[in-house]
């Protein structure tokens, strides 16, 4: 995405958009005094920094301009992520050893392709390996699948 | 001396048992492994072990616990160097240059002077307990609160030197990170901070699934993109030992590193990674090619972790000497001596100088044999980055969510380090570093904690900051830092990575 | 063969095969059959582990199941109640429920209130004790209120953030004294120590184990403690009520399960947690690590969670803590 919106324009522009999120979220948190500070009187401090230094990042990159951004691609952003998402809901449900199952073959799609048998050859041979050596070897209290501890 | 060297002597008798010997290898062991293992850190580990100390002794016990949480030391560096992964807070700086030598083929020699820091870190500060620890641990007692923010100022300002780009992301960075430490429940009122309504939150986010995303999914995520799925290719192994300069340029850095690290070590709370960062800026900043950093520098490596293994062989004495535990791992060690109807403070030298001199004697002895053991096993670590990326990294992925899983058996926590992969990889696309970020992030609640306690105590006069003598000195190292920063013959030297 | 998860594998499968005579578990349909999951709400190595996991190993001889301490610490105990509150009332899972979660209730509006637990055993209490800086020259609870009432607010007390336990021990003092002190919040017991003795604060909350190796060597005072009898680590310091002031305060832990166990399991587990807190070898160990063992019933644990809850609610009020379920 070559053009206006370069790497300083937008950093400074997510540093605004971080500040102005962390005000607006914490808009009912009373500041307090300095002699008895409440709960909002260093996070706004903070946010207000943010949009402040946010802005002139921005400026100076509209000014003497910067680097292009890269492009982004989506790829492994989305495998990578869904991966530990799916990881995240699975073992709370069905135990350790599927959640590890589903999180490595999700992962595998972020990469460049893998043979169906080595996959899955690859996948059960970690999914045991770090299952025993979990569960068992350093004794998690968590479960392989639901009730099973080993 | 001659009482130094009787008390010596009675502490090797006890650490030199068959039994002691025992444990203290099973500690180092496992602490090796658990330090290796991203998200299980030395914490959950010796809090799972605790159970077992009902059936030793305590003086056993507690050596075996003590060479867990230094063995981790040791092993926290090993993902952070050949996986940009930190273990802990501890290691976020040894990524920088550690990571970059990995990449350039030198994962062995970074390993290794990782491995020769920590130890002569550890031998030397062992030896500095047994010197001087009762009479060190009364410098915890100095500091005010108004002094350890001037502390963490300290520290913040490092971070800023230790970034490459610009100064003003650098700052913004930090500030950004402070603010995302301070989501949860404020210390001082109990209310509820930014945590929208998720129960998960109250407690604050997470340093663990921060650190993995920003640092470890982050740089997972890149590398697939850049090299379209296929992954990082590291440079062939040249050798597997550091060479001949690269012992020239670390030894004078691992001597400064072990200076800060045991002087930071003793204060509570923010001793190892604040001791971390000052050393590595220190390094860059005396440093006659500062560019050099980020790229691969030797002393990059073995300043900071000289600095993180003597500040948490320093965070003994006052556990020891005054019953304070400075950090979660001595809280534990606190309760293992509590199983055993032992409390930590002033009396117990002198009421258990077997226990005392023992662990003194037995980390001596742990630090050798943790050398003498991680050595030879950099041959097989190195070896780890011969498997192909697109087996290595699902394998990765999959001990973040483990770790992170195994810490609080929280499904959030597990969410959050995607969440963080993506912000680590939108802000490295935008040239900004998460190293500042991490940094403000731990040091956030204690800066804030401190600050708002000196302010009640000093009645809402902030010159308190200045007329106490060590807060003071503080912010004066601070300042001259920071001017050194913003100095333009400074400026140029830092790179601008703009390609 | 024991049936519950070993520690940290081959190393503890040593400790587990020499208590596998200690533990025979036989087939049986019988409750229990498999391990009691324990639910500790807190980080594990602070008291309420420790305390717990004394329980928990000793316990596991009685129950003839081993007791698995699971730590799962967050919002103020919140987190891990509700992992009580919600298990499956089958009684493989308990935990335990301390006076901390009585506050939880007012603040924290995904709090389980103490109906939704239902009470096994009593553990014990900690009594509440206040101690001063040697500098102070205090020497007894009423030269603390003389200082006090001389010139109130100057004096500082270090204590833990508002709603925890040694946070409500002071306002608790403060109330019943007539007093009036600055109010310094710590986050936990040990820097509130160090906040005593690097002269920071003047006074302290902390429980008596916490501060006892200071108060022997001289460097801080134990002033009073507020319980109906001394301390048994600190005999030498005179309870509120031998200096003249009727004031009583302790924060207690509890065992505690999901509401809707079957009554037989429920009298089961009530008997032989008692009988596991009765148990001398038991006390002795808990009293070593700084224990006091009160063992009470299902009945009797109920009647302090709701006395406290009634004592607690006022004091939550006045510092602004009450934000959800207002009691009339």
């Amino acid at each position: 995405m070559p053009g206006r919106l370069n790497r300083d324009v937008a950093a400074g522009a997510l540093f605004v958009l971080s500040g102005a999120a962390g005000l607006w979220a914490g808009r009912t948190l009373s500041v307090g005094t300095p002699e008895a500070m409440g709960e909002g009187y260093l996070p706004r401090a903070l946010c207000l920094a943010l949009v402040a230094m946010g802005i002139v990042i921005a400026a100076g990159g509209v000014i003497r301009g910067g680097a292009a951004i890269e492009r982004w691609t989506v790829r492994p952003l989305f495998f990578v992520t869904v991966s530990i998402i799916a990881f995240a809901l699975v073992v709370g449900i069905a135990g350790l050893a599927p959640a590890v199952l589903v999180a490595i073959l999700v992962a595998t799609f972020a990469g460049e392709p893998v043979p169906i048998a080595t996959l899955a050859v690859f996948a059960l041979t970690l999914t045991t390996a770090v299952v025993v050596g979990f569960c068992w070897g350093l004794g998690l209290a968590v479960p392989v699948v639901p009730g099973v501890y080993l | 001396m001659d009482g130094l060297l009787g008390n010596l002597a009675l502490g090797f008798a006890v650490a030199f048992s068959v039994e002691n010997i025992g444990l203290c290898l099973i500690g180092c062991i496992l602490g090796t492994l658990i330090g290796v293992l991203p998200g299980i850190g030395p914490t959950t580990t010796v809090a799972l072990l605790l159970p077992i100390t009902f059936y030793l002794d305590p003086v056993g016990a507690l050596i075996m616990l003590a060479g867990v949480f230094y063995g981790s030391q040791y092993g926290g560096s090993t993902t952070s160097i050949l996986v940009n992964l930190p273990g802990e807070s501890s290691s976020v700086v040894t990524c920088i240059d550690g990571y970059q030598m990995a990449r350039q083929g030198r994962a062995g020699a970074a390993l290794a002077i990782a491995a020769l820091a920590s130890v002569v870190a550890g031998v030397v500060t062992t030896v500095l307990i047994g010197l001087a620890g009762p009479p060190l641990a009364s410098i915890a007692l100095l500091f005010q609160s108004a002094d350890y923010v001037s502390v963490m100022v300290l520290g913040l300002v490092s971070a800023v030197v230790l970034a490459h780009g610009s100064i003003l992301k650098a700052v913004a960075m930090i500030v950004l990170g402070i603010f995302l430490g301070l989501v949860g429940t404020d210390v001082t009122t109990g209310e509820q901070r930014f945590t929208l309504g998720i129960s998960e939150l109250y407690d604050g986010i997470g340093f663990v699934p921060v650190a993995m995303g920003l640092f470890g999914v982050a740089e997972i995520i890149y590398n697939l993109e850049q090299t379209r799925g296929r992954g990082i290719v590291t440079a062939t192994i040249a050798r597997l030992w550091p060479t001949r300069e690269d012992l020239r340029r670390a030894w004078a850095a691992v001597v400064r590193g072990t200076g800060l690290g045991a002087l930071l070590g003793i204060l509570p709370g923010s001793g190892p990674t604040v001791a971390s960062f000052a050393a590595y800026s220190l390094e860059k900043k005396i440093a006659r090619a500062p560019e050099r950093f980020g790229k691969g520098a030797v002393e990059g490596v073995a300043s900071p972790e000289a600095a993180n293994n003597a500040a948490a062989q320093a965070c003994f004495i006052p556990m020891l000497s005054l019953g304070i535990p400075p950090n979660a791992i001595m809280a534990l060690m606190i309760g293992a001596m509590m199983i055993h109807g032992l409390t930590p403070g002033p009396g117990i030298i002198t009421k258990q100088p077997e226990l005392f001199w023992g662990m003194v004697a037995s980390m001596l002895v742990g630090n050798v044999l943790l050398v003498v053991l991680n050595l030879p096993l950099i041959g097989m670590w190195v070896k780890l980055l011969k498997v192909p990326y697109r087996f290595l990294f699902p394998a990765i992925l999959v001990f973040c969510c483990i770790g992170t899983y195994s810490l609080k058996a929280s499904p959030v926590e597990v969410m959050m380090i995607a969440l963080f992969g993506v912000i680590g990889y939108a802000f490295r696309k935008l040239d900004c570093e998460p190293a500042p970020l991490l940094l403000g992030f731990v040091l956030g609640p204690m800066l804030e904690e401190n600050f708002r306690r000196a302010m009640i105590l000093s009645g809402g006069d902030a010159s308190v900051f200045v007329t106490r003598p060590i807060s003071a000195g503080f912010l004066v190292l601070a300042a001259i830092l920071l001017v050194a920063v913003l100095l333009p013959a400074f400026k140029k030297t830092r790179e601008a990575i703009r390609e | 063969m024991r049936g519950g998860r070993s520690t940290l594998g081959a190393f503890t499968a040593m400790v587990a095969i020499a208590l596998a005579c200690g533990a025979p578990a036989v087939a049986q349909e019988k409750y229990p059959d498999k391990p009691i999951t324990f639910i500790v709400a807190w980080p594990a190595g602070g008291g309420s582990d420790v305390s717990m996991r004394l329980v928990a190993d000793a316990a596991s001889k009685k129950l003839g199941t081993s007791v698995v301490v699971v730590n799962k610490p967050g919002a103020g105990g919140a987190l891990g109640h509700k992992d009580i509150a919600s298990a499956r009332p089958d009684g493989y899972t308990i935990g335990m429920f301390s006076n901390g979660g009585i506050a939880a209730q007012y603040n924290n509006p995904n709090a389980n209130t103490i109906d939704e637990l239902q009470p096994i055993a009593f553990f014990g209490e900690d009594p509440g004790a206040i101690s001063a800086r040697v500098e102070t020259g205090f020497k007894t609870v009423p030269d603390l209120i003389t200082a006090a009432k001389a010139s109130p607010g100057r004096i500082k007390n270090g204590n833990d953030q508002p709603g925890g336990s040694s946070f409500i021990a002071i306002a608790v003092y403060e109330k019943a004294f007539g007093i009036k002190v600055t109010r310094v919040p710590y986050q936990g017991f040990a820097p509130t120590v160090v906040g005593l003795l690097s002269g920071e604060v003047d006074v302290a909350t902390v429980p008596v184990p916490d501060i006892i190796e200071h108060h022997k060597s001289g460097k801080a005072r134990i002033l009073g403690v507020a319980a109906t009898e001394r301390h048994f680590m600190a005999p030498d310091v005179p309870t509120f009520k031998e200096q003249g002031l009727d004031v009583l305060y302790g924060s207690w832990r509890s065992i505690a399960g999901p509401r809707g166990m079957p009554a037989d399991r429920l009298k089961f587990l009530e008997a032989k947690f008692l009988e596991t807190l009765r148990d001398p070898e038991f006390v002795a160990r808990a009293k070593a690590a700084g224990f006091a063992v009160a063992p009470l019933g299902i009945d009797d644990t109920w009647k302090r969670w709701k006395a406290d809850d009634v004592a607690y609610y006022p004091i939550l009020k006045e510092a602004g803590l009450v934000k959800v379920r207002e009691k009339n």
